[in-house]
């Protein structure tokens, strides 16, 4: 799974040094667990520039929390729970700015998706295409397939039964199947 | 027909996330071998998987590192300005001594203004009558 770079030694020793406020600790555990975050957060909120803001309040909310961290989890799955409640207190956010609005992200997908130079790259085109998915079948591709978290793993993070966690990898799948397909031949 | 379709597209996606019985992986490399289109819809998902995984993708941008240390550094900063809860109950209590004592010195100095009980000479110089007054208090 991504972000598991370390073994569990190294891992509470690093807790520990960023405990005692160690700023290179916390610094590592920024790099070890980024792309991860970023993953999680671009995944579910599209490649959009609130992503980078939500990443960094993720790290912040867990340093807040490293008094109250015990290990029973590795640092990478809390992270990604911490990811997850941030990013869809962000979709929350925007879905009640979009009623508000009455204009919302599926034009924006819309015009992104027509241009070339944006279909040609990769985690665009993966954002764009789950941002056309329902939140709930969303989160499962991007802890399933963006974080590389088996399906036991997935169901316990999101608290669902294993059934529920499958039915919903298929469904996505299905849908995801027929946004992506045609655009990834136009990938370079 | 429709039924025995869904169920065989379900085999087929639940294949690729955990082993499936001896009988189902059976009906489902029959039908593999039956339908093209089901091959075909196989290798499409095989190739979204692959695409999907190469999570590498993802990463904020440079020195995304220093930017999440600065904005720690920031609270933490903030945090150590806030004083404690103790401190801070503290100087509630102080403020809400001096804001008794003054109200209590307006009061005082209302009643002997406006008041008839005691007049300000009486309270300050204190006159013979004062202690006379006093003398005849309950207490004494």
């Amino acid at each position: 799974m991504a972000g598991r770079t370390i073994d569990l030694e190294q891992e509470k020793e690093l807790l520990h040094r960023a405990r005692e406020g160690d700023e290179e600790a916390f610094r590592k555990i920024v790099n070890l667990h980024q792309r991860q975050v970023a993953a999680t957060v671009m995944g579910m909120l599209g490649n959009c520039p609130e992503a980078e803001d939500v990443g960094q309040e993720v790290f912040i909310q867990f340093f807040r929390s490293l008094d109250r961290f015990r290990g029973e989890s590795r640092i990478a799955t809390y992270l990604t729970r911490i990811a997850l409640n941030l990013a869809v207190n962000e979709l929350r956010r925007r879905k009640k700015e979009k009623q508000l609005l009455a204009a919302g992200a599926e034009g924006w997908l819309k015009a992104s998706t027509d241009s070339r130079e944006e279909a040609n790259d990769a985690r665009r085109l993966i954002a764009q295409a789950l941002q056309q998915l329902e939140p709930r079948f969303r989160e499962v591709i991007v802890l399933r397939f963006l974080n590389g978290y088996s399906t036991e793993e997935t169901a316990r993070i999101l608290k669902l039964p294993l059934g529920t966690v499958l039915s919903r990898l298929s469904r996505a799948q299905m849908k995801l199947r027929e946004i992506l397909l045609p655009l990834m031949g136009q990938e370079k | 027909m429709i039924i025995k379709k869904k169920s065989i597209r379900t085999l087929l996606y639940r294949s690729f996330e955990e082993k499936l019985k001896p009988k189902e992986e059976a009906r489902l490399r029959r039908a593999l071998a039956d339908s093209p289109e089901l091959r075909a819809e196989k290798e499409e998902i095989l190739r979204l998987r692959h695409f999907l995984e190469e999570r590498d993708k993802f990463s904020f941008s440079p020195h995304f590192d220093e930017k999440v240390l600065t904005k720690w550094r920031q609270e933490k900063e903030c945090l150590e300005k806030t004083p404690s809860f103790e401190e801070q109950l503290s100087s509630i209590f102080v403020k809400l001594a001096y804001i008794g004592t003054a109200v209590a010195v307006v009061l005082v100095i209302i009643n002997v203004i406006l008041g008839d009980v005691l007049s300000s000479e009486e309270i300050f110089f204190a006159s013979d009558s004062l202690y006379e007054t006093l003398l005849h208090l309950p207490f004494f």
